[in-house]
């Protein structure tokens, strides 16, 4: 999605802990709107555009659970509530992302409320972010007259790392009629950032953020979306200006890079990995004419059988198959020579003739 | 008119002829001057130094008298005085072409080498522009009355075809020894052999300047209608000549390869949005007034892993502009 114009309205922040720690000390929830220069904001609306734009690792997610008191309803209702209302639904919020947190390598940190209004794919929405930020440490520069002094700072938030941030960012896109309460989630755009998630598959420290916390799903669109990026892949690799040979190893490439154990695919990330400087702003070009802008969780229930095994028919009906694990490293294309054969290297002897 | 009465009147006529000469070549540099914009560009652009020259008596009388006779000489001897431009590049021939037809004279076109070229297809030899201008009324130039009807003869060339006429003059129009035949021959064969390949390599001269002039275009191009979308957008004043603006297509050329300036205008079309970014960013950055960024933003949008690669400022900008468009900078920076 393109996020662009990203003005900011209201932000609180609150503590959040690991669910072991709230009883030994209960997280610091605050009362009052955090207030902002304009630099702090611009640097908000960067680390959400970075997060969630066009060529971003942010996933659309389904909401589960929509009721009345879910995650969902308590952080859409945020939009139109008073100061007062708006505090209540980030302590409660920011309460529940504490309980959430048993799993894994999670650190306490902060959860920063964030409501403002936006351009989404060019149209003026408003939305809402939460986002749990760990801190991080450095050193605060001070210059006095001639001097230096570098102070350690424990408690950073929102630097450079997004290894350091999850969020959920929902996008109002419509109002389902006037009636006021509850929101729906087909009003909604929900979206997903979390670093986790482009590795670790869907184990559980990846899932706590958007499941156990948002009660949210991975998008349903997920095994579609594989395949049409497989697809759109293969046919750019089809009609990459390489020779057959560079061909046959970078559909190698695709199959292993497919059948690495990532969460996620993204189509920036998967140009700079795979293809040379010269194709990668071709590749995210096409990618955008075919509608895919950012990540998708990877779903391979679709694509499965072209990732099993690597093939190559040539012109005179011999087709050499083998399983894609070992096309890549026993199969080499040495050339192709101008009486119409081609000379083709392969590890091993013969064993058998099945 | 005999002889020495057309001796004294011609020699009577010499400072006249000479005013014209000056006349004609003052008015023609002053219109140079106005198109190219100084006088230093001027004097590049002619690569030797015009001078009106009055034809020597003798070469008149000769003219006059032996060589093509004539009725009235005084009158139908067209290059009593006459200048030579000597330029670059054939399209600068035209240049002073055009401002000959167009002065304070009437003018006629005695040759037309590019119609030579045609109408003797398979012969090479001297090409150049002639004109010959006449008064069209009394002219008074540098305290010297000019009558009306005076001619004037004025030759345009290439360096090239200058080269070759020089060449061809001494060899073989007036060579200062007579050859045998067989001789003269072969010099006139290798006098042809290079009338063609001056014709080709102005030819090619012509190619060169063409490819940099479309480039220096197409880039001039895109930067103004850059300029022209900010105005629209913004309503504020934009200058199409900026020192980020030529920086930005410098280090960018080989992408600016295929961007049209429509291109532009369908890109900000389908931005909605870029008017509220532009005027809240214009005001605290520089970055933003400039209007480079409407080029900028679409060699961005078309090209967003490969622009931060080459950026040559402060990458903060550009950082803070792949936000601006919407454009995540992850992996990028």
């Amino acid at each position: 999605m393109n996020i662009t114009n990203v003005d900011i309205t209201r932000v609180i922040a609150h503590e959040v802990v690991r669910a072991s720690q709230i009883a030994e000390r209960p997280p610091v929830l605050s009362d009052d709107l955090v207030v902002l220069d304009d630099r702090g904001k611009a640097l908000v609306g960067r680390r959400l555009v970075d997060t969630v734009a066009s060529g971003s690792h942010c996933v659309d997610v389904t909401v589960d659970d929509a009721g009345v008191g879910s995650p969902f309803d308590k952080a859409t209702a945020m939009l139109d509530s008073d100061d007062v209302g708006f505090v209540a639904n980030s302590k409660h919020l920011a309460g529940s992302l504490s309980t959430a947190q048993t799993a894994g390598p999670i650190k306490s940190g902060s959860a920063i409320f964030v409501q403002g209004t936006c351009s989404a794919d060019g149209t003026p929405s408003r939305f809402v972010a939460i986002i749990k930020a760990d801190s991080d440490q450095g050193l605060y520069k001070r210059v006095d007259g001639e001097s230096i002094t570098l102070t350690y700072v424990s408690d950073m938030l929102l630097g450079e790392s997004q290894r350091l941030i999850k969020i959920a960012f929902f996008i109002e896109e419509g109002r389902d009629g006037d009636a006021p309460g509850a929101r729906q989630p087909e009003d909604f755009s929900v979206k997903v950032f979390d670093h986790l998630m482009q590795t670790s598959g869907d184990g559980e420290a990846a899932a706590y953020f958007y499941s156990t916390f948002l009660k949210c799903k991975l998008s349903h669109n997920a095994a579609r979306q594989t395949k049409q990026f497989y697809e759109v892949v293969r046919s750019f690799i089809e009609e990459m200006p390489v020779s057959q040979a560079e061909r046959v190893a970078y559909h190698g490439d695709l199959i292993s890079y497919f059948r690495q154990n990532r969460a996620t695919l993204e189509p920036r990330t998967f140009a700079q990995d795979v293809l040379p400087q010269d194709h990668q702003d071709a590749f995210v070009r096409k990618c955008r004419e075919q509608g895919i802008t950012q990540a998708f969780s990877k779903e391979l229930d679709l694509v499965k059988g072209k990732l099993r095994r690597q093939s190559v028919k040539f012109s005179s009906n011999v087709t050499l198959y083998a399983p894609s694990e070992v096309f890549r490293d026993a199969v080499q294309i040495t050339g192709t020579s101008e009486d119409g054969w081609t000379e083709l290297k392969i590890r091993g002897s013969i064993e058998a003739m099945p | 008119m005999n002889e020495a009465e057309l001796q004294s009147a011609f020699e009577a006529r010499r400072p006249i002829l000479d005013a014209l000469g000056r006349w004609v070549m003052d008015s023609i540099i002053e219109a140079l001057e106005a198109q190219l914009g100084s006088k230093s560009a001027v004097s590049k652009f002619l690569q030797i130094p015009p001078k009106p020259r009055v034809k020597e008596t003798d070469s008149f009388l000769e003219k006059a008298l032996v060589r093509k006779r004539k009725t009235d000489p005084l009158s139908e001897i067209t290059d009593q005085v006459g200048i030579r431009f000597v330029v670059l590049l054939l399209e600068d021939i035209d240049r002073i072409g055009k401002i000959v037809e167009s002065g304070p004279w009437t003018a006629q076109k005695d040759r037309d080498f590019q119609q030579e070229r045609l109408e003797k297809a398979d012969y090479f030899a001297y090409q150049s522009d002639h004109f010959v201008i006449r008064t069209r009324s009394e002219v008074t130039h540098e305290g010297i009355l000019i009558p009306a009807g005076l001619p004037c003869e004025i030759q345009i060339r290439t360096i090239l075809q200058h080269a070759y006429a020089e060449m061809a003059h001494n060899s073989s129009y007036k060579p200062p020894v007579k050859l045998p035949e067989e001789d003269q021959k072969h010099i006139n064969r290798s006098l042809a052999k290079g009338s063609a390949l001056i014709e080709t390599t102005d030819d090619v001269f012509g190619d060169i300047k063409k490819r940099l002039r479309d480039y220096n275009e197409s880039v001039t191009a895109l930067l103004v209608r850059s300029s022209e979308i900010y105005r629209t957008i913004t309503g504020e004043p934009a200058n199409p000549n900026t020192a980020l603006g030529e920086i930005i297509a410098e280090e960018y050329r080989g992408m600016l390869k295929g961007v049209t300036p429509d291109m532009l205008n369908t890109w900000a079309d389908e931005r909605p949005w870029l008017k509220e970014s532009l005027l809240k960013k214009r005001a605290s950055s520089v970055f933003y007034r400039d209007s480079v960024v409407i080029l900028l933003g679409l060699l961005v949008t078309e090209n967003e892993t490969a622009v931060p690669k080459r950026w040559p400022v402060d990458s903060d900008y550009l950082e803070d502009f792949y936000s601006t468009l919407g454009i995540s900078t992850n992996g990028l920076f």
